[in-house]
This record gives structure tokens, C-alpha cells and sequence, in this order.
């Protein structure tokens, strides 16, 4: 956890207040500190190197010039900062900020369950949810965090069906953790490699068809490496957009494929001396192919064709090389890249400038930081063509009506965690987030436990009798964000924020630190634009601020008590409004 | 902002809710007709089987015949159930009998249930639940030879678990915004404008397209019912003196709101489903607790919780002017690759002890003949076995049971498991499906009271198909 010493933040705080009043003399309801975009003629000025050659085509200047524009940076990035984390961006250039979050170690998470089991405890079968939630919460690289949790929901396994195996859920996080920024193509070979994976899809211990019986090889991962994590059911534009023939789309594969591609995905099991003798203990490690089990016949998929007796590794290697040369996989990955990070519904030309990174394999930003290595695929650079985009970094970004990500619940409530440096974190003693998919009960929303391999919601959703709907756009978390849930985030919410979470052991658990805010609570003005700009980066519009600031203002102030009472009651109001729901 | 107290607002927001609730929605005043039937009350209440049930484990042949080419199909997992042994739920032997009243026309065949689905074996053995045979997406009539047929039309991306869920559905992929679901609801809500759009399609379960409509929203009820604010509700929360009476009214307004001022879509879209759902829930509460709560117990399963929502919800119908009502549960866990025989017997029994409890409210309620429930599920699965599990299929059985239906009869086709027929795909024995989506939509709405032009508007396909009510509740079949 990120602990301010508490004096720092008070101080911190006062600093706010100051700068707000300030502000406030000048009257803007913006903060009236420029937007960052402040014109081809004013570059930073920061060292004077030699010139600098003209920046690339299609990108834009990202400096951080203020404390909102910090703000929106890491809530897109991370998983949200307190107000030392926002000062402590502003005048950066985000270029360097995510070079700088790439090159931070990666935080791990099997070393750590292993040796608790090592160490004699009998850990919990759900061990990794709470050490996923705490590294949300607490890890130093937030952006690599960030980045597992996005690949999470695309490599979707659900931990409910490896009851007691919390180690190899610990291994597959590892995979996404060291591979976040490394290939897309050996991502998907170590994925494929994973006990987790294949317990998941059912391919381990998949057995090679039996003519004699007429039994055929199990077709669930054939089917969903391609549908799901490679290249979609339809063929692609390298904008996203699906390609028409005669006004029709082209489906990129039929049950052939599947039922040639299912030959491939046999053998697969435990280290160990056999097919069915390999230890539980190595569910830990690599998969290995037992090519006594593997398919010996021919397999023909997407127009390849591995010819008979080809072992089980070299089979996987022709297969994965032969899906991921397909033209649909940069639009199909880097889209759905972009929904978890800015945008829920990216305009076709946004993904086509991260698509094609995705195949150049090389990002070089405006400032001329390079990233990635220049092979396909190469997920450096495509996080950094996400995040520095200028469709979310330029001054339109808090205007153009349809740009804005809706945010899963998981990120609006870790962000809530971060930003008011909640103590006493121990997430495996927080009963919620043991299971926190309940809508009604609790967040709606369980990192690793969504329903099925189709994740939480779908990247293609439409939400109907909505305005977004009307336009056409994509609004895939709106399917967990809804009528139906909006009084369960409300209200399990309000435990958080009241200290009332429910948890095991008597001792304090998920404290909030309410000090800054009640420096000021006797401003009702002052408190809001502070919580305006801690969590929805200036974005309230004037009514919201005028409701918060009229019910806040109701509240009685006699005492401290009463001015945590307020800020209390304007965190609340804060994270039930749209400008926290809607990160732009 | 006015300050109002709660229960002003509450009767404020009861007068002028019903219009709000619809929101950008269009009320449609074109001039046509609308004809649907909505006197008395009536409901539909739709299990979603997520994954792809297993048809040819669930209405198993009993006939000596079709059972060996069943098991031969199925070496590995009949034998993962031990068939043989005698004591095997899957052995012929313990199957629990079916006696259609239409056997006849089945001649030798016979068909059985597996244990886990006594329950229902129970219902249709008393008249209340038909099977209905091999339904799945077609747009037009469908064999094995018509597959290679040039120009034959199939649905798209067939085998998808997404994008059949959607075509079951909406009868479109995934990305369709409207469900039949929802369509039938809006014909009963164009015909009648006393009815209440708030709750004519409610999900207890999640927010999937099927209950998507026009005229009115989706509905969510949660296990325990509807919930209040708690900082709005429970006054210790912010502090239980009387001086902070005043911030929690105007806290109750703004939860509630459905603007504040946002231009962002996205953000407009927020506001306005955070604070109907504020709404709805609060008027649904209110006529929970103005009413006698259902006892019937209902199994503590997720789908046995569910039900009972729908139970409760249709027990204060008359207090929500909600006398055509579309609900929608779902049950997970179908997609039974692997290890079959480790989870498809325990779904099947929840399945049915859910069902039975349902129909116990019912009856008490004395509900019971308004009431249709009916199953989907994407796809049935592969005939021929991957070892323990199945893979995904096309068509797959149906069971519909509610006091209107036209009970212990098999409709549609039951094919015996003769994987070279033409109800067969070529490779693994995916059924071709006999009666379309469609038709079993139709059979549906037309007793839900659409006619024949609402039919075919919410049913694009309907008109490839000669036979528009399968009979099952009671309709012509001509």
C-alpha cells in the first residue's frame, strides 16, 4: 500500500485548499489551468537537447500540464492515485511515465502462495483472490498490473473450476504478468501451456480421437483459441470493422477447422512420468504434450495442413504460428485492448492506429520514446499506442461525446481503495471480496470468476434503449453497470466508505483515511472541487457539483465527526455520479 | 432542487414514471392497429440453459433399439456413468418412463428421463409438461442433404455459444439489441396502454438481450427482492439524529436523478439507469411489502432463488398493472466438455427441484394456469462422445410445463440416434434441428395473445415455415 505519512497528506491537502481558493478568485469552473493543448507554439520546456527530429505522423503532444490531466493518466493507466500520486506526474510527459512503468519490475504471484504453502499454511483454495485484489491495490507497477487484469478478461479462465488448486491460478497470473509487455505470440504459447488454461477448456488430458470407438477430441480450446483469443468469427478491416462481401460478412472459420484444429490440442497433461500419473504439484509448471496421446493423423485448420504423425510440440508451434498470422488478430486484440483501458467504444480509426502498431511492433511517440521491439505483435508498443493515443490525450477528449470508458466495477472500486489510502489492507479477510460477483450484494464484478470464457460482458455489446445504442456504439461494461445493479454498487459502497465492510477477525480492516477531507469539510465547495479532482479529473459538470455541494452543505458541522460525516457523504454522492462511472 | 420528502417523491415518481421509464424510447404512434389479446393475466418465464445442454442426455431413448445405438455413440461417457452396472442413472433399466399420450406416433419408440429429472417426469406424467423435440435456429427447413444444397440458408456462425445464445434469443448474433422476449412484451404494451412498462420483462437473472424490447426496460429483481438505498434508508448510517434529516432528503433526491447535466453519451446513458433503477426498485419494493410473501419453499440453488423471485414478482402483479409479464432466469454450467458425468446430473436435479417448486407456488397462488415456463439453451450437443464430455451442437430438446399446456405429449421430433440419417450432421452426430426457434417463439406468443401480424413482426423467419403453432398450448396446429 501506498501510505502518504499522514502530517505529508495534510499538508498536501492545505496545498489543495489554497490552490482551490486561488482558482476559485479566478472564477473558472474548470480549475482554469489549460487543458494541456496549448498550441503548436509552446512546446515543454524542459532541458534543451538538440533539435528534436519532427514527431511522427498521427500522434500528439502528452505532457501532463495540470493536476486533472495527472489524474485522468492514472485512472486510464493504473488503478487510480491519491492526491500525491496526481502531483507527483504533473509536468512529465506520459511517454515517460509508461517507459518508466514498463521497465518496473513485475510483481509476481506464485512465488508468494508457494512459499506460504511452503511454509506450512494450509492456504485457501481462493488464496490468489485476495493476493490479486492486494497487488490491484498496492503493486508498484500499476500499469503491468492493469495490464493483467485487461489480459484477464480476454484470456478468460474462471477460477471456479480449480477448487483447490489456487497455485495454478498463481502460474497463469505469472504468464500474464511476464508476457504483458512482451509478444502476443508467446503469450498465447505460454497461455496454451497452462494447467489453468487447459483446465478451463477442458484440453487437459484431452485425449486423441479413437476410430475404434468413434470417439473425437475434445473441440472446446480449437474453437475458442480462435473465436476468443486470437481472431474472431468474422473477418476483419484493420480498423475493426467487419469486412463485407456482396454486403455479407465472411466467417474466418467453420466446424472443419475446429474439428482439424481439435487434433492439435491432445496430449496435453502434468509433468510426470505418464499421461495420468503426473502430480497435482506440477500443476504449477509448464504442461507437457504426451505424444502417446496426441493425435496422430493429419490436422487441417485455416488452410494448413500438418501432415500425419507430427508430434504434439511442433503440432501447437504450426498451429499457433498459422492463427497468429492472421491479418484479423491485430484489430481483434488491440480493440478489445482498447476497451479495458480508454475507450469502450474506440472509433475505427483509433483501433487502426493501434492495429497497425500491433503489426509494426514498434510505437514511437511524439516526444521520439520508442517502444516495442519491432516484431508483430509486440505489446509494448501497443499499450503504448492505447495510452497515447490522441484521441484520449487531446482537449477533445473531455468534450467528444461519445469518447469515454464506462468503468467496471472492480476498477471504480479499487480506485476508491487507492484514492482515500485505505489501511489495514488484507483482502482475504474481506468476505466481499472473496466473492464479489453478487450485483446485488456486492460489486457485480470478480477478477477471474467471470460466468464463462465470454468474460463479463462482450466487446461488440450494444446497450438497447440507450442514446449510446442509438448511435451504434459499443458499451460492453454496461452490461454488469445497469438498472439492475446500480443500488448494489450504492449501497455495497456505502460499507466501504463507512468503515462497515464486512470481514473476518476483529481487528481493522479497509480503513479509510478521511484526515485531507476533513481539513477542509467546513468548505463544502472546497471539499468537492477536491473530490471533483481526486476522483473523476475535473469532470463533474456544474449541477452535480451544485447537488453535492447543497447536500453536503445540509450536513450540520459540529464537531470532526460531523465533518467525516461529510466527506463521507460526498465520496459517496462522488462515486454514484456519472463523472466517476465515466472516465474520459 | 425542490426538497421533497421520500414519500412524496415515491407518489410523485409513481404518477410520472411510467413515461419516464421508457427514456429515449420511442412511443410509437404509427397508426397501426395493435391487436394483441391482453385480458386476464399472463405470463412467460424463460429458463436460458447457458452452454449447450446435452439433449440426448436429458431425454434419454428408452426403446431397446435407439438406446444401443445411443450407448454405442457414447463408450466413454456412458461408461464414465457406469452404464451396465445396474445401479447407473444412465442405465435403460433406471431411466423413469415417459408415457406420451401421443405414442402412437412414435410406434416401438420409447423415452425416459434420468432420475435427476423426476420432478419433471412427474409433471408431464400428470399433463402439465410437454417435450418438445429437436428445436434450434433455422431459417428455412433443414436435412442432412439440403446442408450441401446450393444456395441453402443457415444461420450464421452456428456452434458459437455467444451468437446462438443471441440467435435463441433475438434471432440474431451477438450484437442484436432486441429480443423476442422483449418483442412479445412490447405488443402487449402497444396494445394496452394501462399496462405498466416498467415491469412487463423482468430478469431475475442477468441482463441479456432476450427480454430487450421497444416500449419498456428490462426489469431486475435480485434473490432477496428489491433493495433501498441504505444511506438513504437506514438513517444510523450517516448519523441517526434528526439534523441529518435534511441531507438524506436531498441525498434521496439525487440517487434518483436521471440527468445532471451530462453531455458525454456514455455518461447520459449512466445517469439515467442508475436512477430508474433507483426507481423501479423503490416502487417494487413498496408493493413487496404491501403484500402476504409467498411460502413455498424453493430449493437454495441459484436457479431455485431465481424462481422465486419470479414467483414473488407475479404474487404483486396486480399492484405493479402488470398483466403480461416476460421473465427471464438462467442457469449456467452446460458446456459440458469434460467430466460430464460430474456435473450434468447435479444441474438436471436443481433444474428440476426448481421447476417443482415453482409449480407449487403457482398452484398455491392459484397462478398456475397463466403461467408458461419454458427452457432454451444455445445448442443441444454432440451425439458421439470426446471421451467424458460432448462437444457443441445445432438442435436439442425442450421441456415446457405451466397449467395452460397441452401436457404429457412429445412435440417436434425425438430423431433415434442413427448417426447416418438425415437429422444428422455428417461428422459427430449434430442434431439438424426439425422445428425452428421460430415456431417454438410462435406457439408461445400466440398464447401469449400476439396475432398472427405481431407474430410474424417479431419472428422474421416465421413465414419459411408452414407450421406456425406447435400445439403444445392448446393453439391449432393447421
Amino acid at each position: 500500500m501506498k501510505q502518504a505519512p499522514r502530517k505529508q497528506v495534510q499538508t498536501i491537502a492545505a496545498s489543495f485548499v489554497l490552490a482551490a481558493a486561488l482558482a476559485a478568485c479566478g472564477g473558472g469552473g474548470d480549475g482554469g489551468t489549460g487543458s494541456g493543448m496549448s498550441g503548436p507554439g509552446s512546446p515543454p520546456v524542459s532541458g534543451s537537447p538538440p533539435p528534436p527530429p519532427p514527431p511522427p505522423a498521427g500522434t500528439s503532444e502528452t505532457r501532463i500540464d495540470d493536476e486533472a490531466e495527472a489524474q485522468r493518466v492514472l485512472a486510464r493507466a493504473t488503478f487510480g492515485g491519491d492526491y500525491a500520486d496526481i502531483q507527483s506526474v504533473v509536468g512529465m510527459d506520459t511517454a515517460a511515465w509508461v517507459k518508466a512503468e514498463i521497465s518496473k519490475p513485475a510483481t509476481l504471484y506464485l512465488p508468494g502462495l508457494a512459499a506460504r504453502q511452503n511454509a506450512g499454511e494450509n492456504i485457501d483454495a481462493q488464496a490468489h483472490r485476495g493476493v490479486f485484489w492486494n497487488t490491484m491495490i498496492g503493486a508498484n507497477d500499476q500499469l503491468r498490473t492493469r495490464m493483467v487484469f485487461a489480459l484477464s478478461q480476454l484470456f478468460v479462465i474462471s477460477d471456479a473450476d480449480m477448487y483447490g488448486q489456487t497455485l495454478q491460478v498463481g502460474y497463469f497470473l505469472d504468464v500474464l504478468a511476464n508476457n504483458a509487455f512482451g509478444n502476443y505470440r508467446d503469450l498465447l504459447e505460454e497461455v496454451t501451456y497452462s494447467s489453468a488454461m487447459a483446465r478451463y477448456l477442458t484440453y487437459w488430458r484431452n485425449q486423441k480421437g479413437d476410430q475404434a470407438t468413434g470417439r473425437m477430441p475434445d473441440e472446446n480450446y480449437a474453437r475458442e483459441i480462435m473465436q476468443l483469443f486470437t481472431i474472431g468469427v468474422v473477418e476483419l478491416n484493420q480498423d475493426g470493422t467487419p469486412k463485407l462481401t456482396n454486403g455479407q460478412e465472411v466467417e474466418t472459420f467453420d466446424n472443419d477447422d475446429v474439428e482439424g484444429l481439435a487434433r492439435v490440442f491432445t496430449g496435453f497433461s502434468w509433468q510426470g512420468p505418464g499421461f495420468y500419473t503426473g502430480s497435482q504439484g506440477n500443476n504449477s509448471k509448464r504442461l507437457v504434450i504426451f505424444d502417446g496421446e496426441h493425435s496422430s493423423l493429419e490436422k487441417r485448420f485455416l488452410g494448413t495442413v500438418i501432415p500425419p504423425n507430427t508430434g504434439g510440440d511442433e503440432s501447437v508451434k504450426i498451429a499457433l504460428d498459422t492463427i497468429f498470422a492472421h491479418p484479423n488478430v491485430a484489430p481483434f486484440v488491440s480493440r478489445q485492448l482498447i476497451q479495458r483501458f480508454t475507450a469502450s467504444s474506440p472509433s475505427p480509426a483509433y483501433v487502426k492506429r493501434v492495429a497497425d502498431v500491433f503489426d509494426a511492433g514498434r510505437y514511437t511517440s511524439h516526444d521520439g520514446t520508442v517502444f516495442g521491439t519491432g516484431e508483430r505483435g509486440d505489446l509494448e508498443a501497443t499499450i503504448a499506442a492505447i495510452l497515447l493515443d490522441p484521441s484520449v490525450n487531446d482537449s477533445t477528449a473531455t468534450t467528444d461525446i461519445e469518447n469515454g470508458k464506462i468503468r467496471e466495477p472492480v476498477l471504480k472500486f479499487v480506485h476508491w481503495v487507492r484514492a482515500f489510502d485505505l489501511t489495514d489492507i488484507d483482502s482475504d479477510r474481506e468476505y466481499t471480496l472473496r466473492d464479489a460477483s453478487s450485483p446485488s450484494s456486492a460489486l457485480g464484478q470478480q477478477p477471474l470468476f467471470a460466468p464463462s470464457v465470454f468474460n463479463f460482458y462482450r466487446p461488440g455489446f450494444v446497450a438497447p434503449g440507450t442514446e449510446t445504442g442509438a448511435r451504434g456504439l459499443t458499451a460492453p461494461e454496461f452490461q454488469l453497470v445497469n438498472e439492475g445493479s446500480a443500488i448494489g454498487f450504492m449501497n455495497i459502497m456505502t460499507r466501504y466508505i463507512f468503515d462497515d465492510s464486512p470481514h473476518s477477525g476483529t481487528a481493522p480492516s479497509f480503513t479509510p483515511d478521511y484526515g485531507p477531507e476533513i481539513l477542509i469539510a467546513d468548505n463544502p465547495g472546497a471539499l468537492v472541487d477536491y473530490l471533483d479532482l481526486l476522483l473523476t479529473g475535473n469532470t463533474m459538470t456544474p449541477e452535480l457539483k451544485a447537488d453535492i455541494v447543497e447536500a453536503v452543505t445540509a450536513v450540520p458541522v459540529t464537531s470532526d465527526a460531523d465533518r467525516q460525516r461529510r466527506a463521507q457523504l460526498a465520496a459517496f454522492m462522488t462515486i454514484s455520479s456519472p463523472a466517476y462511472a465515466i472516465q474520459r | 432542487m425542490a426538497n421533497m420528502n421520500r414519500r412524496n417523491f415515491l407518489r410523485s415518481g409513481a404518477a410520472t414514471g411510467f413515461l419516464a421509464g421508457t427514456g429515449v424510447l420511442s412511443t410509437l404512434t404509427s397508426g397501426k392497429a395493435f391487436a394483441a389479446n391482453t385480458s386476464g393475466y399472463k405470463a412467460l418465464v424463460c429458463i436460458f440453459l447457458k452452454g449447450g445442454m446435452d439433449h440426448a442426455d436429458t431425454v434419454i431413448p428408452r426403446d431397446q433399439a435407439s438406446y444401443d445405438l445411443l450407448n454405442s455413440a457414447r463408450p466413454g461417457l456412458h461408461g464414465a456413468y457406469g452404464v451396465g452396472s445396474g445401479s447407473s442413472s444412465r442405465d435403460r433399466a433406471n431411466l423413469l418412463a415417459l408415457n406420451p399420450t401421443n405414442a402412437a406416433s412414435f410406434g416401438s419408440r420409447q423415452f425416459g428421463l434420468p432420475e435427476q429429472l423426476s420432478g419433471l417426469q412427474e409433471i408431464f406424467e400428470a399433463g402439465d409438461l410437454a417435450i418438445v423435440g429437436n428445436v434450434g435456429p433455422l431459417i428455412e427447413p433443414m436435412t442432412r442433404s439440403d446442408l450441401t444444397r446450393v444456395g441453402a440458408q443457415l444461420p450464421p456462425r452456428l456452434f458459437s455459444h455467444n451468437d446462438q445464445q443471441s440467435t435463441w434469443m433475438s434471432l440474431g448474433v451477438e450484437g442484436a439489441q432486441y429480443g423476442w422476449g422483449g418483442a412479445f412484451a412490447d405488443a402487449a404494451l402497444r396494445a394496452d396502454s394501462s399496462l405498466n412498462p416498467r415491469y412487463a420483462m423482468v430478469s431475475a437473472g442477468p441482463n441479456d438481450v432476450f427480454l430487450s424490447g421497444k416500449e419498456g426496460r428490462q426489469f431486475t429483481t435480485s434473490a432477496g427482492g428489491a433493495q433501498g438505498v441504505t444511506l438513504v434508508d437506514q438513517p444510523y448510517v450517516l448519523g441517526g439524529e434528526s439534523r441529518f434529516n435534511a441531507a438524506r432528503d436531498l441525498l434521496d433526491e439525487y440517487v434518483s436523478q436521471t440527468g445532471y447535466g451530462e453531455t458525454n453519451l456514455f455518461a447520459r446513458d449512466f445517469a439515467r439507469q442508475s436512477g430508474n433503477g433507483v426507481i423501479n426498485s423503490r416502487a417494487y419494493d413498496a408493493a413487496l411489502e404491501a403484500s402476504t410473501p409467498i411460502t413455498t419453499p424453493f430449493p437454495a440453488t441459484s436457479i431455485g432463488s431465481q424462481l422465486r423471485s419470479v414467483a414473488n414478482t407475479i404474487n404483486i402483479q396486480d399492484q405493479l398493472d402488470s398483466n403480461r409479464q416476460v421473465f427471464y432466469v438462467f442457469m449456467g454450467g452446460f458446456d459440458t466438455h469434460s467430466g460430464q458425468t460430474n456435473t450434468l446430473p447435479g444441474l438436471q436435479t436443481a433444474l428440476s427441484e426448481a421447476i417443482s417448486a415453482f409449480r407449487t407456488a403457482m398452484i398455491t397462488q392459484g397462478t398456475w394456469n397463466d403461467v408458461t415456463l419454458f427452457t432454451m439453451s444455445e445448442f443441444g450437443r454432440t451425439t458421439i462422445d470426446n471421451g467424458d464430455g460432448t462437444d457443441h451442437g445445432w438442435g436439442g430438446h425442450h421441456f415446457v410445463t405451466g397449467g395452460s399446456v397441452a401436457g404429457k405429449q412429445v412435440y417436434g421430433d425425438i430423431p433415434t440416434p442413427d448417426l447416418n440419417g438425415q437429422s444428422f450432421t455428417s461428422t459427430h452426430g449434430r442434431l439438424i434441428p426439425k422445428v425452428s426457434v421460430e415456431q417454438y417463439a410462435a406457439t408461445l406468443g400466440s398464447w401469449f395473445g400476439l396475432d398472427s401480424g405481431e407474430l410474424a413482426a417479431a419472428l422474421p423467419n416465421l413465414s419459411n415455415f408452414s407450421q406456425k403453432d406447435l400445439g403444445f398450448l392448446g393453439g391449432s396446429t393447421t
